[in-house]
């Protein structure tokens, strides 16, 4: 046996017990009805100050109070680039004690992610969380009633449905769903999200099979990082910039960059509330522990709406979306004559609340929310077991079950380790 | 008794014509990972033909975290893991899988390798591994995956026997017990949940306290009854015997004269007291008659008892032919919506696409639930 399964899961805890992280009511937490919308400033603390929670820290929604990581490295990088008097922690559960914390920024890995959000929206704290929204089906439903009994506020940090430019496909989302809400493509529509159509599954997110252990560095709290993941020796590749190649903590280039893909796409078929009937995959047969490679995964809706992703950048041609009207490529070009003139005559999308700080103070919904953050991570989901499984899949949207696959649920709702519960 | 044997037969026959080449088990381990589906599930079938030893041995090699690679084993180890798991897979094929691991399992001095094997089991295994998986849930560092893979196995069975081990265990040893019964929702331990969150160590106050909150935030079940059936009685038992001779009966030519008995009996048991033979007696009575059952069947479709339904629609798929599914679609003209859904799940599942044409005019029904059924039913027939 190794000595890195026989953690002891004392240490951490003391400081949040002392801290009363379990029953302290913050001064937000109410809402609702009765709420008193905050003039004062919005005030903030990040889990998680690695790479992407430092990307956090510039955020500009309200002072930041606090920041908190299990890698001291991390958390003193973090504190020497704070403004003064933030205060850094080791445990997420002594910031949700903290009253005057509205706002958590969610930014570990996914396998915390699920843990985080709920225990925040339980904590009375809006959530601001990284995508993948969570690592698994059964965690993303979870999260969605936790936030909505709390009557919580929650954004998922993906925006191209409402913002920005779609990574290679050349140009914002809203003129794509202007010509689809048009009805000039026809219905159902078939959308292609590949390297031809403007967007790459990032590879190098790959796991190693091969991962011998070593010592734990003395900045980490490994026990702490791994929570409610099985317990697996230390080894850096399985850590920090590399963790996604591990089933235990993501999904491989898919988990990866799936979630900003495919969130835009739900939003275009107006599937926000829906979820496919059937994934069809072709891939190489999967390893236990470490992410591999897929080539290619089809998923369709009950209405005959189709999203194929292309894994490997094998495609040399084909449209970004087709329908029985006409097709839309890469750069807006298209087979339906001066059809950039015709989207420009088009009425608006319906407006969204693309301010998570006027969603915190009006108590609004965001425009990219817990319930349509988990359909879309739902996709990335159903991706990730169909390939993990390399078999095809059905899946029920409304119960969100696969009918007549047991192992492909238990996928769904994968039990944690202790102490950590959903 | 009867139910053990039932499944153990298959295993016996198959340890029995297997010759273990564990020799030859590096050579084919070094042909993982299959490339695709097929080829995978090939090398998977492949091994497992070799048997439960096979299996045994191929525990043997994994050295999971260590010096050693171990990837080929490991790939392998998975690829019957997900294979015994497939929905069309036989139970006798998942059961010989589950063997080989809980062999392994036995055999390994190693804890990393144990633990592997019961993460595999958690996918793979049923009631068949709740007693050998309990053995290990007083155990300080198995103690965690085993009650990961019970809580994920989830039967009456796996929550008992955490429920019991809770009871007993002490120390760090109540932590996983505790975090599976939150994650089973097991109401009735709440009360020693309760009694946990005040416990004097923190973590242990911790992870009851979540249970709980779990727990209680969970919707209620809803209130069915269990069906309590009288299989103690006389005539229960009666009746029971009579399904079994008439198997005996049809095993030995006299089909007529089974046929006859198993007809007898779905007619009058019509007591819902009785629905699960007169379920035996249609299943037998389509094995013995095939088409000749047919009527039986789609008169089952009439019945306000959706399980005894539900045991018509299972045997539907034991009566082929085109003839055969135009009979099953022109009943969706007679039935409630309720019975559409549930034959339309059918004739999706059947594989026969003749009935694409009615399924195609069902998603326009009034309907949303037959609409859908109807939709999915299409997916299945024309992928």
């Amino acid at each position: 046996m190794k000595e890195s399964r026989s953690f002891s899961r004392r240490t951490f805890l003391k400081g949040a017990l002392a801290a009363g992280a379990f029953t302290i009511v913050p001064r937000k937490c109410l809402g609702g009805q009765g709420y008193t919308a905050p003039s004062e400033e919005i005030t903030r603390a990040i889990l998680g100050v690695g790479g992407m929670g430092r990307g956090h820290m510039g955020y500009t929604i309200g002072p930041l109070l606090a920041v908190c990581d299990v890698d001291k490295a991390h958390l003193q990088q973090a504190l020497e680039a704070a403004p003064p008097g933030v205060q850094g922690y080791r445990d997420f559960r002594e910031v949700l004690a903290r009253p005057d914390i509205d706002v958590v920024h969610i930014a570990t890995p996914p396998h915390w992610h699920g843990i985080m959000s709920v225990m925040a929206a339980e904590a009375g704290k809006d959530i601001w969380c990284e995508k993948p929204m969570t690592r698994t089906i059964g965690e993303g439903r979870k999260v969605v009633e936790a936030v909505q009994r709390n009557q919580r506020i929650f954004r998922l940090n993906t925006w191209f449905r409402f913002q920005s430019d779609f990574y290679g496909f050349g140009s914002t989302v809203a003129p794509i769903k202007k010509l689809v809400d048009s009805g000039m493509l026809g219905w159902p529509l078939k959308v292609k999200v590949s390297r031809k159509t403007g967007f790459d599954f990032k590879f190098q997110w790959v796991g190693k099979t091969h991962l011998p252990p070593e010592p734990v560095p003395e900045v980490l709290d490994y026990d702490m990082w791994l929570g409610p993941a099985p317990v697996k020796p230390y080894h850096p590749h399985r850590v920090h910039s590399t963790f996604r190649g591990y089933w235990d903590y993501d999904g491989g280039g898919l988990g990866d960059m799936g979630q900003h893909y495919l969130d835009p796409v739900q939003y275009l078929l107006n599937k926000d509330d829906d979820s496919p009937i059937y994934i069809e995959v072709d891939a190489p047969q999967q390893h236990p522990d470490a992410a591999g490679r897929w080539r290619r995964i089809r998923m369709q809706y009950a209405d005959g709406c189709e999203i194929i992703l292309e894994g490997e950048g094998s495609e040399t041609d084909g449209p970004y979306i087709e329908g029985p009207g006409g097709k839309l490529f890469k750069g807006f070009e298209s087979d339906i004559p001066n059809l950039k003139a015709k989207v420009a005559q088009l009425p608006d999308p319906e407006p969204q609340v693309t301010d998570f700080a006027e969603a915190v103070r009006t108590r609004r919904t965001f425009a990219l929310n817990e319930a349509n953050g988990h359909r879309s991570c739902t996709l990335v989901n159903l991706g990730i077991i169909a390939v993990r499984l390399g078999r095809n899949l059905q899946f029920d949207p409304v119960t969100q079950q696969f009918p007549n696959d047991e192992m492909a649920n238990r996928l769904i709702h994968q039990p944690m380790r202790a102490p950590w519960l959903v | 008794m009867k139910r053990y044997v039932q499944w153990m037969m298959p295993l016996v026959l198959m340890w029995s014509s297997s010759v273990v080449a564990e020799g030859a088990l590096d050579e084919l381990l070094q042909r993982f990972p299959g490339q695709n589906q097929s080829e995978t599930e090939h090398l998977a079938r492949e091994l497992l033909g070799r048997g439960p030893e096979a299996i045994k041995a191929l525990c043997g090699m994994l050295h999971p975290f260590s010096v050693t690679d171990d990837s080929a084993a490991q790939f392998a180890l998975n690829a019957i893991t997900v294979y015994a798991t497939c929905p069309d897979v036989a139970e006798s094929e998942r059961l010989a899988v589950v063997k080989g691991l809980l062999l392994g399992l036995d055999a390994s001095q190693d804890l990393e390798v144990k633990a592997l094997i019961i993460r595999q089991l958690q996918f793979c295994g049923k009631d068949e591994v709740v007693a050998p998986l309990a053995a290990y849930l007083d155990d300080a560092q198995l103690g965690e995956p085993a009650a990961k893979a019970l809580a994920a196995i989830a039967t009456p069975a796996a929550t008992r026997v955490l429920a019991d081990a809770l009871g007993r265990a002490e120390g760090d040893r109540r932590l996983p017990l505790i975090t599976a019964l939150g994650t089973l929702l097991h109401r009735e331990s709440i009360p020693i949940l309760t009694v946990l969150a005040q416990d004097e160590d923190v973590v242990v106050q911790f992870a009851a306290s979540r249970a709980l909150a779990i727990i209680a935030a969970a919707p209620p079940p809803p209130e069915e009854p269990e069906p309590s059936y009288p299989t103690d009685s006389e005539a229960w038992r009666r009746i029971e015997a009579k399904i079994s001779e008439a198997s005996a009966l049809a095993a030995a030519g006299k089909k007529r004269q089974a046929a006859r008995m198993l007809q007898q009996h779905v007619r009058e048991l019509i007591d819902p007291a009785y629905t699960p033979l007169r379920s035996a007696a249609l299943t037998q009575l389509v094995a013995v008659q095939g088409k000749g059952s047919l009527k039986h069947l789609l008169e089952a479709m009439n019945s306000d008892n959706p399980e005894y339904r539900a045991a018509a629609l299972g045997c539907a798929g034991k009566i082929p032919g085109r003839a055969v599914t135009r009979r099953w679609v022109n009943t969706l003209n007679r039935v409630s919506p309720e019975v559409q859904v549930e034959i339309i799940r059918m004739l999706g599942e059947r594989g026969d696409p003749s009935a694409v044409p009615t399924l195609k005019h069902m998603q326009k029904n009034a309907e949303p639930e037959v609409q859908r059924a109807a939709a999915i039913a299409l997916v299945l027939l024309q992928k």
